[in-house]
């Protein structure tokens, strides 16, 4: 009774999550999901019960979004996630109608179960705790097991740390801010799709033959992937525009800032740069292009260097001046701005999770992990990777007719000799 | 399985080839199963169409009594006028674009723009005052024209919103400076600028900012920057 009584949290977007309700439009909104298969069909009343304990150990993640009269805002919401039946595709946008009473949404399909997250609420690896907590909590509702004992997993009858809630980027802002402006990338364009179909192409591996492959080359497996993805990129750049009119072929790669800088917040915290070949590169063959992602990624994926980028945006939310435009006149610029630039930089993003691991006992009962990001406001692809126990899922989402990306990327990879197994929702 | 075109290595469920959209046989009872269930989903927009037809009775019933009760007692139109323009306002401003499914604001900004001209014009005519020819169409008139203007070039442009915007916020600082010039000149008042001062100066500096942000690549970079990671 205590409890309800509670005063619900209210939490200012972090810094990161500011552009993307300005962004969003009744077509498109930046959301992602992660899922999680059982061995056996998803129960949804014990999903039901899940969900509700959930929602309390995770205030910054079961919110809804407020907007106030100067930025939008997140409360903690009355109620927690509906569970819902999946459609034919993942990631319907989420309008701000939906959001204003939550912005995350629970599904099941067979033995799977999903969530699907509006990015200003967290980033994957926030989302990653969420699931897997959630997992475990469902666990615990169907067979009587728990599973609570670390690898991301929490305790859902504990109160949440403050860490948790925290906007790491502010506790860690130096005093130097990145200047760095770099030209447009190509830009992918497609017929869309007529009804908003969002093609979702899953591709399987197994990790150890993917980073024996990595290995061989001597770099990480993001490199390997993003490698490939700007080869596939330059082909098509050949196949569309002619020589002299060619742009750079870049990848985006968000870096999960918690590996350098310490928080336990499950809010974003989150960086991204830029990496692939530039103007006049783009007939690079893949050693080329993979030693040139290699080095860039020793580059940019410094804490010094990821410091210096989060600190321009820090600084620039810090501004007095800002602060007191009004939102909508905010948005004006950021929409604006986001759609002049915030895309046109890279061609798509490659978002890696990297391992999934689970507490000792509950992978018996898991089979595995998928992670899809929506594709971009205006091109069509984006590509999300997760990998546990043995296999790899890469997910290649698109809102276009044609899968030329697909085709191109999964089968360089099949001629590198590794073994992909393809799934999709093709109707 | 493999697909018999192109020789992708697909799972046992596809029905199609995700890289050469080859329709494959269906040989296994596996290939009813699929990733995500087939049926579609029914959307998510919930259907209003009783609550508009129950809105537009109403507005067409209440209207109705209104005007009759008018004629009956005072043998003209006269307080009715208020009401059935307000009702007509308020349809074509709330109601009239929900009958659609994506109601295009391109199409019914000048709509209601219209509605509410007229609706202005008719009061004029019945009071004989006189106001609406040289001081409410040439304003309201260009506030509805700039508007429509923004509205259509953001929704069909894909690039030039700076411009966009900051012609419109010069717009409306030209059209307040007009305001009560207008005003002034209506009521032969001597002409001076006052009141007008504060939104010209407001709405020119945000319109002039808008439009160097979008001339200059520095300072287009320099938002960016303060923007984006």
């Amino acid at each position: 009774m205590k409890k309800e009584n509670k005063k619900r949290i209210w939490l200012r977007l972090d810094n990161a999550a500011k552009i993307f309700p300005a962004s969003m439009r009744s077509s498109w909104s930046n959301v992602f999901r992660l899922s999680v298969s059982f061995r056996e069909n998803v129960d949804p009343e014990a999903l039901t019960r899940a969900a509700v304990r959930v929602a309390k150990r995770f205030p910054s993640v079961c919110v809804r979004l407020g907007t106030g009269l100067f930025w939008y805002y997140l409360e903690e919401s009355k109620q927690a996630p509906q569970i819902r039946e999946e459609g034919c595709q993942p990631l319907l946008p989420m309008r701000k109608k939906e959001m204003s009473r939550i912005a995350v949404r629970v599904l099941y399909y067979e033995n799977r179960l999903a969530v699907e997250f509006f990015h200003a609420l967290t980033d994957g690896s926030g989302a990653m705790v969420f699931i897997k907590t959630l997992a475990a909590i469902y666990l615990e509702e169907c067979y009587g097991v728990a599973f609570y004992d670390g690898e991301g997993v929490l305790f859902p009858d504990s109160e949440p740390d403050a860490e948790e809630l925290e906007d790491a980027f502010l506790r860690y802002a130096g005093p130097t801010a990145a200047k760095r402006t770099i030209p447009y990338a190509f830009h992918l364009t497609g017929e869309p799709e007529p009804d908003g179909f969002l093609h979702v192409t899953c591709g399987t591996l197994s990790c150890a033959q993917i980073l024996a492959a990595a290995k061989e080359k001597g770099v990480s497996l993001t490199t390997y992937l993003s490698a490939a993805l700007c080869l596939a990129l330059e082909k098509i750049q050949q196949r569309r525009v002619a020589p002299a009119k060619e742009k750079a072929v870049r990848v985006q790669i968000p870096v999960n800032l918690r590996k350098h800088f310490p928080s336990r917040t499950l809010r974003n915290f989150v960086a991204v740069y830029n990496v692939g070949m530039e103007k006049g590169e783009t007939d690079a063959e893949f050693d080329e292009i993979l030693s040139r992602i290699h080095h860039q990624m020793a580059l940019y994926n410094t804490p010094r260097n990821l410091r210096a980028v989060f600190t321009a945006n820090v600084n620039s939310e810090k501004g007095m001046a800002i602060r007191l435009v009004p939102l909508f006149l905010k948005n004006i610029v950021m929409r604006a701005v986001f759609d002049r630039v915030g895309e046109s930089l890279a061609c798509l993003c490659l978002s890696n999770l990297g391992p999934v691991k689970l507490p000792k006992g509950m992978e018996e009962y898991v089979t595995g992990f998928d992670f899809i990001i929506g594709p971009q406001a205006k091109a069509p692809y984006n590509c999300g990777v997760v990998s546990y126990g043995d296999k790899l899922r890469i997910h290649l989402v698109r809102n276009t007719v044609e899968p030329e990306l697909e085709r191109e990327f999964f089968t360089f990879l099949s001629s590198q000799g590794l073994d992909v197994t393809l799934e999709s929702n093709e109707r | 399985m493999f697909c018999m075109k192109c020789g992708a290595k697909l799972g046992e469920r596809e029905i199609k080839c995700p890289l050469c959209g080859f329709d494959l046989p269906r040989l296994s009872p596996e290939q009813e199963k699929s990733l995500y269930p087939r049926t579609a989903r029914p959307r998510e927009r919930e259907d209003f169409k009783g609550l508009l037809l129950f809105f537009t009775l109403l507005l067409c019933g209440g209207g109705g009594a209104v005007l009759a009760m008018d004629l009956s007692t005072g043998g003209g139109i006269s307080f009715s006028a208020w009401v059935l323009f307000g009702l007509l306002l308020f349809y074509t401003a709330f109601v009239l674009p929900h009958w659609f499914r994506r109601p295009n604001p391109v199409i019914f900004l000048p709509v209601f723009g219209v509605c509410l001209l007229g609706t202005l014009w008719y009061l004029d005519m019945l009071y004989g005052s006189g106001w609406f020819f040289p001081l409410v169409l040439p304003l309201l008139g260009g506030f509805f024209l700039m508007l429509e203007a923004v509205v259509a070039l953001v929704r069909y442009l894909r690039g030039g919103k700076f411009y966009v915007y900051g012609g419109f916020f010069i717009g409306l600082a030209c059209l307040s400076f007009a305001a009560e010039l207008g005003f002034r000149a209506f009521f032969r008042h001597p002409v001076c600028l006052t009141w007008s001062l504060i939104p010209l100066i407001m709405f020119s500096i945000v319109g002039i900012g808008l439009l160097v942000i979008g001339a200059v690549p520095s300072f287009r970079a320099y938002v960016q920057r303060r923007f984006f990671v």
